[in-house]
């Protein structure tokens, strides 16, 4: 086989500038035919606008795109499509309303004179999730499925189109442990087809499994491109931040207070029950579990976004009754929403109008919001935590995931709570971002806030939080003290499997 | 639980079930051939708007302007009967529609903008247009046979107006459940997104979306005034309300992606029964506005009750164990 129909990629020189922004200069890309190729880098560097490009969403400013050797030109994604290069979103990006086969055949429905051929598709799309080892019944409506599953339906329907590049950006997001080894399964015997196969991933140690050559992006430039052999993770981190990532959850020492937040055998009747647990100033309490063990929904009651039905809450040692969120703010509780887009920023406003927005009141006279004060607040925030860009007009839509959990944290901050409640409040961020947002969590408790930090990952559980509770069924463990804790008793008491 | 969810995914026909008992208890001799041929009747000018509705809604979009297209439509028609004849003239009608349709459509998908708001101006358009070529008066057609041919009642129930409804209703099933185009519109509205990225002609479907809906608004426009004998700028003022009711009583929901044909069918036979009950009880007109309207209401309300109860349970990520940064500490 000769090298140039080995390559089933070859992207040179490609830039990409959008007003005022340079999101890609001059990045050479080249994949092979059957292997795995994965792409790393912080948020922002580049690999989404990267895979734009490749897919057709974005027509590159400069550069030449190559696939199987002959060079291309893709206006749309259906050029790319058409040339055999197919994309996994890490969001699901199907139709709920239509079925499983529906869904694997979207755009390319097998039939005669348009009236649909409905069993020959369902036949087909059973033969491909069975192919890929989904026990997913191909007649269920889509949206009737779990989110893992969904995940694998979006996997089939790009292996369906029998693809001769397929991207899969960030796919095990949604996938446990076992559902991401399923996942590797397929995609070696997709790889072992021929297939070209780009990897994108936050997780490294995914990539040392799974990867062949690994592409590092940073600040939108190529950094470097290798044999996954014989890298580990401490030198990818180190080519994607351009610098040592040293002291990983550098908590300092707070000192810890009276207690601020606390909850006294609280349930809502059907999620979880008697759950009880205090926060004091000055310390971080990790609320851990497995998915829907409870835990945000405990954090959602207490913030009044649903009803309780037994237990009390008491803030700064009084007991408060909390039905609505604007009262849960006025007890001094605030609360960082796991799901970033949907319920924490707004997404056409300013960073300035999303800081100030929940202390409005606070910065109006005669129902005029006084400018300056607005302005200057936002822009210490800005600069306390380092919001890039520093520019307090930028609509936060355009931020990278982690700048617009820094903004959402000031926002909050700027309402002055005695108790924050951060639900995951590093998913999705990179690894850089997320390192300052644990430094901003320890400035906070350092000056006496208490907070409550749910989260899935035990090392940052294990090396943020002074104390953790646990969350299995609906039920909260006692908290353990820093000298129980541990992954192997964590992951006891979150699973059920008591320790002998 | 069940029950609800079983109910709700069946309403269309308990409702219209309550609706025919209480009017066979209150109206009597309800159930009488010509009671029903002449509900089927009036139910066939909603139903006709109604079925490019639900096309519409499925793909995610709104047409509000039916009920001006209906009148513009039908005064075309009645117009031009006199010089170019009763059908070519009734033909132009329909064309009139389509054309409505098309600006509608062109619009929404070249301007890129709302068709809730953008209906809501042609709406005002079309109406006007019809006040204007008419000066604000009704006109009336050059022949009175063929209304009374048209209004005549045929096997006991059917009108040609009803039958017309009752088989459009049968091929937009057949459209929506057995074919591509069919299954893409619901792509279209349940995920604009995905349905683009997967190569479907987004732009085209809700264009051509909207020509169908103005053409069937024409067309129920041209029916009701061969059988009225007159073009009237009011005509169908009140029509959108009734048909968006039909819909939605037919549980195709306003966001786009969920709707069925036989669901329209039993809104709209349900607003047609009703309508006509509440007429023999000689229940004024904006009474039964009122009516229509509560109705709504409790769909709307009854809908949420039962999706949001029943939604997937939230979705986060499983207890991840690894994480890039430990793993970077160097161990």
């Amino acid at each position: 086989m000769t090298a140039a129909a080995d390559c089933a990629l070859d992207m040179r020189g490609i830039s990409k500038t959008f007003p005022g922004v340079k999101a890609l200069s001059d990045v050479n890309f080249a994949v092979r035919f059957g292997t795995v190729h994965a792409v790393v880098g912080e948020n922002g560097a580049g690999k989404s606008t990267l895979m734009k490009v490749l897919n057709g969403s974005y027509a590159p400013t400069s550069g030449t795109i190559k696939v199987g050797g002959a060079e291309v030109r893709m206006r749309r994604p259906a050029d790319a499509q058409a040339l055999g290069i197919r994309m996994v979103h890490q969001e699901i990006n199907l139709v709920p309303d239509l079925t499983v086969a529906e869904n694997v055949y979207l755009g390319r429905m097998p039939g005669r004179w348009s009236f649909l051929r409905k069993g020959e598709m369902v036949r087909k799309a059973a033969a491909v999730l069975d192919e890929l080892g989904a026990a997913i019944n191909p007649r269920e409506r889509l949206g009737n499925l779990s989110i893992s599953q969904q995940q694998l339906v979006e996997i089939a329907k790009a292996y369906a189109a029998q693809p001769r590049i397929i991207v899969l950006d960030e796919p095990t997001s949604s996938l446990s442990e076992h559902e991401t080894a399923a996942l590797f399964r397929i995609l070696r015997k997709m790889r072992d087809d021929g297939i070209a196969i780009i990897y994108i991933s936050h997780r490294l140690k995914e990539v040392l499994e799974i990867a062949d050559e690994v592409t590092v992006l940073r600040d939108g430039s190529m950094i470097e491109t290798r044999p996954t052999e014989g890298i580990t993770a401490a030198q990818m981190i180190r080519l994607m931040v351009g610098r040592e990532v040293s002291n990983v959850f550098p908590k300092s020492p707070a000192e810890i207070g009276e207690s601020v937040l606390r909850v006294e055998r609280i349930g809502d009747g059907t999620r979880f029950r008697d759950v009880s647990f205090d926060v004091r100033a000055g310390e971080i309490l990790g609320l851990t579990g497995l998915v829907g063990a409870g835990r945000t929904e405990v954090a959602r009651a207490i913030f009044g976004l649903s009803r309780l039905v037994e237990g009390t809450v008491s803030v700064n040692g009084r007991k408060v009754s909390i039905n609505s969120p604007s009262q849960a703010v006025k007890a001094g509780i605030a609360y960082v929403p796991e799901d970033r887009k949907g319920d924490g920023i707004v997404p056409g406003m300013s960073i300035r109008e999303n800081i100030s927005l929940p202390i409005l009141r606070r910065l109006s006279r005669f129902g005029r919001i006084k400018r300056g004060a607005d302005r200057a607040l936002a822009a210490d925030y800005v600069k306390q935590f380092s919001i890039s860009p520093p520019d307090g007009e930028r609509r936060i839509n355009l931020l990278s995931g982690g700048n617009q959990q820094k903004a959402v944290i000031a926002k909050w901050l700027a309402a002055k709570p005695s108790a924050l409640i951060l639900d995951e409040p590093t998913r999705g961020v990179d690894v850089g971002a997320k390192a300052e947002i644990h430094n901003i969590i320890g400035q906070l408790v350092a000056g006496g806030m208490a907070v409550v930090m749910i989260s899935s990952e035990l090392p940052e559980i294990l090396g943020v939080c002074d104390r953790v509770v646990v969350m299995r069924d609906g039920h909260a463990c006692e908290p353990l003290e820093p000298a129980e804790l541990s992954e192997e008793r964590i992951m006891a008491l979150a699973t059920g499997e008591e320790m002998a | 639980m069940r029950f609800l969810a079983l109910a709700s995914r069946h309403r269309v026909v308990i409702i219209l079930g309550l609706t025919l008992i209480i009017s066979a208890l209150v109206v009597p001799g309800y159930f009488s051939a010509s009671t029903l041929g002449l509900g089927l009747d009036r139910a066939a000018t909603i139903g006709l708007i109604a079925i490019g509705l639900t096309v519409l809604l499925i793909a995610g979009q709104i047409d509000l302007s039916g009920g001006a297209v209906f009148a513009l439509a039908g005064i075309v028609s009645v117009i031009l009967q006199r010089e170019i004849g009763i059908l070519p003239a009734a033909i132009v009608g329909i064309l009139a529609g389509m054309l409505a349709g098309a600006i509608n459509g062109a619009l929404v998908v070249g301007l890129k903008v709302n068709s809730l708001v953008l209906t809501l101006a042609t709406m005002l358009i079309f109406r006007s247009l019809a006040h204007w070529i008419t000066n604000s008066q009704p006109v009336s057609g050059a022949d009175i046979m063929l209304s009374l041919a048209l209004a005549k009642i045929y096997l006991d129930v059917f009108t040609i107006r009803s039958a017309l409804f009752i088989i459009l209703i049968v091929l937009l099933h057949v459209w929506l459940t057995r074919t591509i185009p069919g299954r893409n519109v619901f792509a279209v509205g349940s995920n604009p997104a995905a349905a683009k990225e997967s190569g479907i002609a987004s732009d085209r479907i809700v264009f051509l979306g909207f020509v169908f809906a103005g053409t069937l608004a024409g067309l129920a426009g041209v029916l009701q005034s061969l059988v009225t004998n007159t073009g009237s700028p009011v005509f169908g003022s009140e029509l959108t309300v009734a048909v968006i009711a039909a819909v939605v009583v037919g549980g195709t929901r306003l966001g786009g992606g969920r709707g069925s044909a036989l669901g329209t069918l039993g809104g709209v036979l349900t607003i047609g029964s009703l309508t006509i009950a509440m007429e023999f009880q000689s229940v004024p007109a904006y009474v039964q506005q009122v009516v229509s309207g509560l109705i709504l209401i409790l769909l709307v309300v009854l809908d949420r009750a039962v999706t949001t109860k029943g939604r997937a349970p939230g979705t986060r990520p499983a207890l991840v164990r690894d994480n890039p940064i430990t793993q970077g500490g160097n161990t």
